[in-house]
């Protein structure tokens, strides 16, 4: 079966869902993997190492250079890239990524080349057929799509379509995939609990392989396609015939499930690795003969045999890749298996050869009162403090006690969330959306001298943290400050424009963001339609993509200026506290924003309820919020004479 | 006539509460519209035995209330209207021969009269009395109900008032088959204050229309386990009070029940030992254990609940949702059902806390401890459009007789013979150090009654129940044993030890037998009967009651007319 796939998304898709706007806060160049590392690959001419990692950064690595071994960061994924294949002898790189995204990748050069958009979910699992060039992906969509690198490799903006066969008839989600160097055979593993196989040349199965009783998640394929090992979430390696379509091993030495299998050229060593953080050796002729190589730190996703199988690369759900020797004497099966009644077996290694330092993933977070700083403890410990309107770290804590900083440095003040924090990729990402589980981008006002902005001319202002950030996003845009320029295009929302001129500087007023920030315009729970840097919105390609995926309710923003209308109003009756002795029949019911300052009600009281003159320090019953306000004179009168009680707890003024 | 009477006098004064019901009903149903969704189908129904009443019925959909207005007016099954109980005791034969099932009537058991749509009381009052031993146990409960003397709290009076009630309706009924001569019927008996009693604990059972069977049954249960609970904690620590407490403890502790040993954590044990000292001993035959786990597939971490309960609601499923190549048994497909696994998928992922990630999950159903009695509730009608409608799915998922124990402990030990068998001799060192086989494996299940629903829809429709002759109605009171058993022996044992059960509510296997309509007389095929009656049923609808052969049970599962709803498990 073949199909037509665009490589660049198509702009009628992200009219379906609703659109959200992310950003990531992070350091210019993020050296180290930040969260685990799902994948790696081997260029043994260059001597280099490729690893995928949870925080969407694939990163190159200079094995030569054991002291600083970082070379380059590829990044351009928005969630975890979860595999990788180097193809054309090292020239090029795919990658497939829970964004549900392939990408090609000029392997050397580090830079994206295209993107496929074929799958419909998180993207699992590649594999490779070197003979033939030829690269499969699946994934929790079900689907198997196969792929010519040379015509992948071949595509530009205007010439973006790629023919594809797909492989169908998995019921479930596919975690593994396995093809064979001439590409003759296919296998996908699957919480099918079964193994199926294909021919990738003419796209008919083969056969189902049954035996498994949980997820498969590792799957090799031998040379000439006879022979297939598996690792199963059951704990199982099994090794299949494919000659007798049957399970002819079956190997129990794992505790949990066994998720990263590595084997010789002759399949006659397996190493296997999974949850329980234990890399065995074993003979797959006497699996009763296998040896406890070393022990990780964390559960082991992946595991790379370098060519001349002298040592082992172990990535696990820590950041560090550890390099095995395997060269060494003590990882010889046939000295070590005669201890058989051994049961509290020692690994034969406990250092490994060297170690890629991984950095630490944000584990944890805290959104202060004032909804704008942000409190994070990481894998080591650390205590950050961030501000997220301006996308920057603030202060580094250290290794202190994440709960008393927090008491210490709440305010007393109510501001509406208006963001929500996603820690998937061990990094800050910030989501805004338009209005999503009780969460709007554009609720949060508060008063500029609050938020620590210059006033001019004494003034107080009322600012809205949702669309400043919008706008110092997307402040690079050329269309955001050329008025004359975007009326062309878009004809939907190009109709009267405020011409109003005094947008004295692109962005807003207050500030900037960083221009390293990652910028990913995506559906909520969907797939990314673009991702950019905001400094680069400049580009002429970038300034098309921005026009095709920014969503109508951020272009009101920062393209029409329009500024968001305060939506929430509260009602709160006021009344006279009983130790006042005053009296009145009426009760005051009365609405006002709910960024309502104490200040302001105050002197509402001092005004009109005490007609400015009575000096009995009258108290007050309110309903909601606090805040602090301008104004000169009746303010301070006011503030010394009036004390307000919500709920008859006392108001602190600041 | 009399009977007739009173009940047009009660439905009148019900219709004034009825729209007062109703009322409440509207102010329930906006609550509703923000309360979540309905469950999907394949998701397993919770009842934890913490639920409290009131909670129960804002949970109760308003249909229930507001569709069946009209009811008499319209009657769409024809079978049953609300005069159906005045010519039920006149009738003579009418009943005889209708049914497809064999069989003929029965004399020796007091049929119970439809009052009018009471078919729901009916039925299930049939399973619960043929359940074996829970006469009995109802009957302790009711003893020391008694004995825990009056009590201030009002509500705990009505209470207690409906457990005696219900407790009356079988000592009537086995007044009833007493009195009654050799060969002749009895006349059906109308559990009228049963039915008041009902409506007094829960409202929802107000007016004059059909009820949904599962409801009663559940509102039943939750009085048996929480009663004596409640009114432990209500009263003072009075002398009377806390003997008999402590003596019934010994009982609830007594019976061989061996899953006492097989405790899993530290925190399950502490929630069992303070369940234990409840003295609700027919309640905690029904309270079983599971837990709710959910797997990612990313980092297999596993986090589970735990919790009790009455009763296991299962998804219908057919041989159709299994793949064509697996060659499935009836009894596979009812287990799987049982023990059905949810993949959260697609737009539907698990939040994973480890992970930090939107994550596919198993979502799985465990039983760490089944009860004595397990209730089986074939979650038939799904509602949609927020409880406007209700959906009924009639296929049938035949119910295996007898039902292997699926609790954890034995599934996991059957799951190890099984891997055993298969690895064989060349096992590896590191599969011996996996647990070692506690203890020989649970009683299975039989199954004891089942009370099924006909019709298309909750509010309409029809129930009857089967319920299955178990010769382990012995005399012999277990309590009796216990107490020769155990040596200390607390001052008021006398009364204890001395079970009235059998002379006050219990029933007598005995007098039941076949009433041949041919000859008029009991024939000399008795004894052949007698024998029997082990893999005997009795067919109760209302009040006409037909023996039928197990194998006549299993059929009618297998039609989509007469569709079990509630399914009773007991180990014997």
């Amino acid at each position: 079966m073949s199909m037509i796939a665009g490589h660049r998304q198509n702009s009628t898709h992200s009219t379906r869902k609703k659109v959200q706007i992310s950003y990531v806060i992070r350091d210019e160049v993020e050296k180290f993997h930040r969260s685990s590392v799902n994948s790696l690959q081997y260029d043994p001419y260059l001597q280099r190492l490729y690893s995928a990692g949870r925080d969407s950064i694939i990163r190159i690595w200079n094995c030569k250079n054991q002291k600083d071994p970082y070379i380059q960061s590829m990044e351009h994924h928005t969630d975890w890239v979860n595999d990788i294949v180097l193809c054309c002898g090292g020239k090029n790189l795919i990658s497939a990524s829970s964004d549900t995204t392939v990408k090609v990748w000029n392997a050397h050069k580090g830079f994206c080349m295209s993107t496929l958009r074929t799958h419909k979910d998180y993207v699992k699992a590649l594999a490779y057929a070197r003979d033939r060039e030829q690269v499969a992906s699946a994934g929790l969509d079900k689907a198997i799509f196969l792929w010519d690198v040379q015509t992948l490799t071949a595509l530009t903006a205007s010439n973006n379509t790629v023919t594809t066969s797909s492989l169908n008839g998995n019921k479930d989600s596919i975690y593994s995939l396995a093809m064979n160097a001439p590409g003759t055979v296919i296998v996908s593993g699957s919480t099918e609990k079964q193994l199926r196989v294909w021919d990738p040349r003419t796209g008919n199965k083969l056969m189902k392989l049954k035996g498994h009783t949980d997820n498969v998640k590792a799957l090799l394929v031998n040379r000439d396609g006879t022979q297939v090992i598996s690792g199963s979430s059951d704990g199982t390696i099994r090794v299949w015939s494919l000659g007798q379509q049957r399970c002819i091993k079956t190997i129990r030495i794992h505790e949990e499930g066994v998720w990263a299998l590595q084997a010789n050229e002759t399949f006659t060593s397996v190493y296997s690795g999974g949850r329980d953080k234990l890399i065995y050796k074993c003979e797959t002729r006497a699996p009763d003969k296998y040896v406890l190589l070393c022990q990780e730190s964390a559960p082991v996703l992946k595991m790379l045999l370098t060519p001349d199988n002298s040592s082992l690369y172990v990535a696990t759900t820590n950041s560090a890749i550890k390099c095995w020797p395997l060269n060494n004497r003590l990882s010889h099966v046939e000295d070590y298996c005669e201890n058989e009644e051994e049961l509290d077996i020692r690994p034969v290694m406990t250092q490994p050869d060297w170690t890629i330092r991984g950095g630490p993933s944000i584990k944890q977070y805290t959104v202060l009162n004032d909804k704008r700083h942000l409190l994070t403890r990481d894998t080591e410990e650390n205590v950050v403090l961030w501000d997220i309107l301006k996308a920057a770290k603030v202060d580094e804590l250290g290794k202190v006690d994440f709960d008393s900083e927090k008491e210490k440095r709440n305010k007393s003040i109510y501001v509406p969330s208006w963001f929500t924090v996603d820690l998937k990729t061990g990094m800050l990402t910030i989501h805004l959306a338009e209005k999503r589980d009780e969460v709007d981008c554009l609720s949060a006002w508060v008063s500029a001298k609050e938020a620590d902005f210059p006033t001019q001319d004494g003034v107080d202002l009322k600012i809205n943290y949702g669309e400043l950030l919008l706008k110092a996003l997307f402040e690079h845009w050329p269309r955001t400050y050329l008025f004359e320029e975007n009326e062309t295009g878009e004809g939907a929302e190009g109709g009267v424009t405020n011409h109003n001129g005094h947008t004295p500087r692109p962005g807003n007023e207050y500030f900037s963001i960083p221009p390293h920030t990652p910028v990913i315009i995506s559906e909520i729970q969907g797939r990314t339609l673009y991702r950019l840097l905001c400094g680069d919105a400049g580009g002429d390609t970038e300034g098309v993509l921005l026009n095709e995926t920014v969503p109508p309710w951020v272009l009101d923003i920062v393209v029409e200026k329009t500024s968001p209308k305060p939506k929430n109003k509260v009602y709160f009756f006021l009344l006279p506290h009983a130790s006042s002795g005053i009296k009145r029949e009426k009760k005051d019911r009365l609405s006002a924003n709910d960024f309502i300052q104490i200040r302001k009600v105050q002197e509402h009281v001092y005004e009109k309820v005490l007609g400015g003159g009575s000096d009995a320090g009258s108290t007050t019953n309110n309903n909601n919020d606090r805040g602090s306000d301008d104004k000169a004179e009746t303010t301070s009168i006011a503030e010394e004479r009036v004390q307000l009680l919500c709920n008859d707890k006392k108001n602190c003024n600041n | 006539m009399t009977a007739l009477d009173n009940m047009g006098e009660g439905s009148v004064q019900e219709g004034g509460k009825s729209r007062l019901s109703l009322r409440q009903s509207r102010k329930r149903s906006l609550n509703s519209d923000i309360s979540p969704a309905p469950e999907p189908r394949t998701s397993h129904r919770f009842r934890t035995s913490s639920t409290s009443d009131s909670d129960d019925r804002n949970k109760t959909p308003p249909m229930l209330r507001k569709m069946s207005l009209g009811r008499n007016a319209t009657t769409s099954s024809g079978r049953r209207t609300a005069g159906g109980s005045a010519q039920s005791t006149g009738g003579s034969s009418s009943g005889v021969g209708d049914g497809g099932y064999g069989g003929g009537r029965v004399v020796g058991v007091c049929p119970l009269a439809n009052m009018g749509n009471t078919c729901f009381l009916n039925s299930v009052l049939y399973a619960l009395r043929f359940l074996p031993g829970f006469t009995h146990d109802l009957h302790h409960l009711h003893m020391h109900l008694q004995s825990a003397g009056d009590q201030s709290d009002g509500n705990l009076e009505q209470r207690i008032q409906f457990l005696s009630e219900l407790h009356r309706v079988f000592v009537s009924l086995g007044q009833e088959e007493r009195s009654s001569a050799d060969n002749k019927r009895i006349p059906a008996f109308q559990p009228y204050e049963f039915l008041e009693a009902l409506r007094v604990v829960n409202p929802m059972f107000e007016g004059n229309r059909q009820q949904d069977a599962h409801e009663l049954l559940h509102c039943l249960l939750d009085q048996l386990c929480h009663l004596p609970q409640d009114l432990r904690q209500g009263k003072p620590n009075g002398t009377l009070g806390t003997e008999l407490t402590g003596m019934e403890q010994e009982v609830d502790l007594s019976p061989p029940e061996p899953k006492r040993l097989r405790r899993r954590s530290e925190r399950i044990q502490a929630i069992e030992e303070d369940s234990s000292k409840a003295v609700d001993v027919v309640g905690s035959k029904f309270v079983g254990r599971m837990c709710l786990e959910t797997c990612c597939s990313e980092c297999e971490q596993v986090t589970g609940r735990e919790e009790n309960f009455l009763e296991v609601c299962v998804p219908v499923k057919t041989k159709a949702d299994f793949d064509e190549d697996e060659n499935v048994s009836e009894p596979q497909v009812f287990m799987s059902a049982l023990c059905e696994e949810e993949c959260l998928r697609d737009n539907n992922k698990y939040w994973c806390d480890h992970c930090f990630h939107h994550n596919e999950a198993r979502r799985s159903v465990h039983y760490s401890q089944l009860p004595h009695h397990l209730v089986i509730h074939v979650k038939r009608f799904s509602s949609y459009h927020r409880n406007m409608f209700t959906a009924k799915c009639s296929e049938a998922m035949p119910a295996p007789l007898e039902l292997s124990c699926f609790c954890r402990g034995c599934l996991t030990e059957q799951i190890r013979k099984q891997s055993l068998a298969e690895v064989g001799r060349d096992k590896g060192p590191k599969s011996s150090s996996s647990s070692k086989p506690d203890t020989t494996p649970h009683l299975p299940y039989h199954l004891t009654a089942v009370v099924c629903h006909l019709g298309a829809t909750l509010s309409s429709g029809h129930y009857l129940s089967f319920v299955r002759l178990s010769a382990l109605h012995s005399s012999a009171c277990p309590e009796q044993q216990v107490q020769n058993q155990t040596q200390p022996q607390p001052p008021n044992t006398s009364k204890v030890v001395d079970c009235q059960w059998m002379k006050c509510c219990g029933l007598q296997l005995s007098h039941i037998r076949p009433h041949s309509v041919l000859n008029g007389h009991i024939d000399s095929e008795e004894s052949r009967n007698m024998d029997e009656q082990e893999s005997m049923w009795l067919e109760c609808d209302d009040d006409k009651i037909k023996l039928v052969s197990a194998s006549e049970v299993s059929d009618m599962m297998r039609t989509t007319i007469i569709t079990p709803y509630l399914l009773f498990y007991s180990r014997l």
